[in-house]
């Protein structure tokens, strides 16, 4: 109880401790009587050191029962006295303070900050919650799953980071005081790092005139991040990999502050050994272990719903992928088709999104792309094309481009050979040769043409009219030169050959020759003879002659006796007129013209 | 394990940087790379019965731009002086450099290198200068990054005057 902690001899505090059983005048009253004057004189000559040292023995226990009767009064007597002592102890050395209320400011600081941190999340939240992307599917499914907000998850799940190293580093001199590695890292040589570090500190401080207490606490070098966290005598630098969650820096500060608490003798009086913060390894070793905590979290259960979730979305994905891949097929396939198509070429193919675009050259003979578009599943509004005129030389473009142009009549058969040598074979009337014969010229594929297997069909005709003209006679009866009436269809069938002929030679510009020789049989004189063959050819001309047949274009001759009856067993056959032709240029082939 | 800092301190190509590199690695390159900032390195060297580690913090040196930034002394057990014998100037800031070190971390042991004595023929200072220099009691040493000489012996005085035990360079493996 109380009276256990009392000290030794202390009376007067024991009277005030029972103020209900003791008055104070009652008390002096008793003493005078017991101890007349003497002692009270004693008493009051009593030495002040006396005094001093009897205060100092109850002074203890006089605040501490004043702070239990709750008496105010000795606590604001005494705020002027501390706050001048808090002024003159900041005035004289401003560090015995901020060192000895480093570990009360830390906890309290976080705790505001904490407190802010939450708000941020909540905000946070508000923004993600727009946000949309498979991902962020996901996360929200596993917030709704597991009771927690969306962007606790986003952060839970993005933060993904190892703690490599830490490093206590001896504020004044930089230099390293301990060290712990992650296993299977392999760490830079740490006296060298935590010099360096505190001499980017030093930079960063006087570069940047930050104030006192301001420092550098993060550095980024590609994915390490170097976090530092400074205390009045000691620095904490964690080498991490990857991104850590701001938990991280709470770990930090606590060990900071329980390095600073357990080790404040050999910080302040650190001259280069190392061995006394051997053990502050275990202080250190909880930096590295924060980061196993929330890896450790990750995937435990593997939700069915969500799975089934992604499995539609799969599906879906996938019916979407397949559409888009077959049309891709289709529109290649087309391209390939168009790619063979003679007189097609493609030049650009592209696609854009849903649209195909497709520029190229296209002959004016060759199929037309629309059409071959039309054959295919592909949506001609889903095509842009843009086609530029062009000759192909390719060997069947450029026969059929020359079948078009000689359009020739049938019966003319065209071939190109793999010369590139035009063969135009068949009959063919000499009008269309002759033209043909104008139109054709080297280039645009062709090398060279060849027209030997080509027949006029004009002048067949003409040799197949001179052959029936030549084979007939016409007969006479001995010793005269009348045309007898059997001899009439004769006349007339050779009046209207001859008529054909010279109309069909004219037609294609040719000279003819028609000669009438009148011969008699071997009978009479050769002078008689003579003249009754002559007489017999002129009555033949008189005979034949008509529009169509003109004299001018006829010559007779008088042959005399027959030396070479056409039918040598009539003797009738040797009195005759026959009819020879001659047109020097009248051959099959026309001869190339060029 | 002790450590302490130690800081290399003078004019800009008095050779700090390739006495640090011979003492640390044995090696010289007739290249002038100046220094920008702060490089650290550091050597083990024997001190009686214990090994001292030495930090070493190769600082950038002044120049007519640039005065050395005196934050990157705080700490340091010790410092070695670099004056390049063959640039009369390069005392004279050596000498300013001290009194203002001092006069930032307070007085803690340090050597003065005259450094290139190989090239000791064209030197400008003058046994006169380093006369002056004794009067003030600076312990002095003539060293050849080029040539190793005095390199050695100038860490390891320092050493020996950090910790107050009589050192010995340890060499390295
Ligand atoms: N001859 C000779 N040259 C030296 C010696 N030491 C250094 N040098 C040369 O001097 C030049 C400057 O050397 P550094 O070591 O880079 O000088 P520094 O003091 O570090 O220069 P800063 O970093 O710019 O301040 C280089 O070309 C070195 O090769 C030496 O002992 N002898
Ligand atoms: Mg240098």
């Amino acid at each position: 109880m109380d009276t256990a902690a009392i000290p030794h001899g202390a009376s007067p505090p024991e009277a005030k401790r029972n103020p209900a059983t003791s008055n104070p005048d009652e008390l002096a009253e008793l003493r005078r009587l017991l101890l007349g004057g003497d002692l009270e004189t004693i008493l009051q000559d009593a030495q002040p050191a006396l005094e001093a040292q009897a205060v100092s023995e109850v002074l203890a226990e006089a605040i501490a029962q004043s702070h239990a009767q709750s008496q105010k009064q000795l606590t604001q007597a005494a705020v002027p006295t501390v706050e001048t002592a808090i002024q003159t102890s900041v005035e004289t050395n401003i560090n015995i303070l901020s060192e000895a209320l480093f570990p009360i400011i830390g906890p309290a600081t976080r705790k505001s900050v904490a407190a802010a941190i939450r708000n941020l999340t909540q905000s946070l939240n508000q923004g993600l919650e727009h946000s949309l992307s498979p991902q962020s599917f996901k996360w929200r499914w596993e917030a709704r799953r597991t009771g927690r907000s969306f962007a606790e998850v986003v952060l839970l799940r993005t933060l993904v980071y190892q703690v490599e190293q830490v490093l206590l580093i001896h504020k004044e001199t930089g230099l390293l005081l301990q060290q712990v590695v992650s296993e299977q890292t392999q760490s830079q040589d740490p006296d060298l790092v935590s010099a360096m570090l505190t001499a980017i500190q030093d930079f960063v401080q006087d570069s940047f005139n930050v104030q006192s207490g301001g420092s550098l606490d993060t550095l980024e070098v590609g994915e390490m991040n170097i976090w530092i966290e400074a205390g009045p005598q000691a620095v904490l630098a964690c080498v991490i990999r990857g991104t850590a969650p701001q938990e991280l820096r709470g770990q930090l500060q606590t060990t900071l502050e329980q390095i600073h608490r357990a080790y404040a003798a050999p910080l302040k009086g650190f001259e280069g050994d190392q061995a006394p913060f051997k053990s502050s390894q275990t202080y250190l070793q909880d930096c590295l272990k924060a980061q196993f905590k929330t890896q450790g979290n990750g995937e435990k259960q593997r939700p069915t719903k969500l799975l089934m979730a992604l499995g539609c979305l799969t599906l879906l994905l996938g019916a979407w992928l397949g559409l888009k891949i077959q049309t891709g097929h289709r529109w290649q396939n087309y391209v390939s088709q168009l790619e063979q198509e003679p007189g097609l070429v493609v030049i650009q193919q592209q696609r854009q999104g849903g649209k195909f675009k497709l520029s190229g050259l296209q002959d004016p003979l060759a199929r037309s792309p629309e059409a071959l578009l039309a054959q295919t599943k592909l949506q001609p509004e889903q095509v842009t094309m843009q086609w530029e005129p062009y000759l192909s030389l390719d060997q069947a473009f450029t026969l059929k481009r020359w079948q078009t142009r000689l359009a020739p009549p049938d019966g003319v058969t065209l071939r190109l050979d793999a010369n590139q040598v035009l063969h135009i074979s068949g009959t063919a009337p000499e009008a269309w040769i002759s033209l043909s014969q104008r139109l054709l010229h080297r280039g645009e594929g062709l090398q060279d043409w060849n027209t030997e297997g080509l027949i006029s069909q004009d002048r067949q005709q003409l040799l197949a009219l001179k052959d029936r003209i030549e084979q007939r006679s016409i007969l006479f009866l001995p010793g005269s030169s009348k045309i007898e009436p059997s001899q009439q269809g004769t006349l007339q069938a050779q009046q209207q050959d001859l008529a054909e002929f010279l109309q069909t030679a004219q037609a294609i510009d040719l000279a003819v020759y028609i000669t009438l020789a009148g011969y008699s049989d071997p009978t009479g004189n050769d002078q008689e003879n003579h003249k009754l063959s002559q007489a017999r050819a002129t009555a033949v001309e008189q005979a034949l002659v008509q529009p169509g047949i003109p004299a001018q274009a006829i010559a007779t001759q008088a042959r005399g006796v027959s030396s070479s009856p056409t039918s040598a067993d009539l003797p009738s056959a040797a009195r005759r007129v026959s009819i020879t032709i001659e047109a020097p240029q009248l051959q099959i082939v026309p001869s190339p013209a060029s | 394990m002790i450590q302490k800092k130690v800081c290399m301190v003078g004019a800009f190509a008095t050779g700090k940087t390739s006495l640090v590199a011979r003492f640390v690695k044995g090696i010289y390159s007739d290249k002038y790379q100046t220094t920008i900032g702060v490089k650290i390195d550091k050597k083990v060297v024997e001190t009686g019965a214990n090994p001292l580690t030495m930090v070493l913090w190769d600082i950038y040196g002044e120049d007519e731009f640039q005065n050395i930034r005196m934050s990157y002394l705080r700490g340091a057990a010790g410092y070695l002086l670099v004056v390049d014998g063959t640039r009369r100037e390069t005392l004279d800031i050596a000498i300013q450099l001290q009194a203002k070190v001092e006069d930032h971390i307070g007085p803690v042991p340090f050597i003065v290198m005259l450094n290139k004595c190989d090239l000791e023929a064209s030197w400008e200072i003058t046994p006169a200068d380093l006369e002056a220099l004794a009067q003030r009691g600076w312990k002095m040493i003539k060293s050849s990054a080029k040539e190793d000489q005095g390199v050695q012996d100038a860490f390891a005085h320092l050493a020996q005057q950090m910790t107050g035990a009589s050192a010995q360079s340890q060499e390295a493996a």
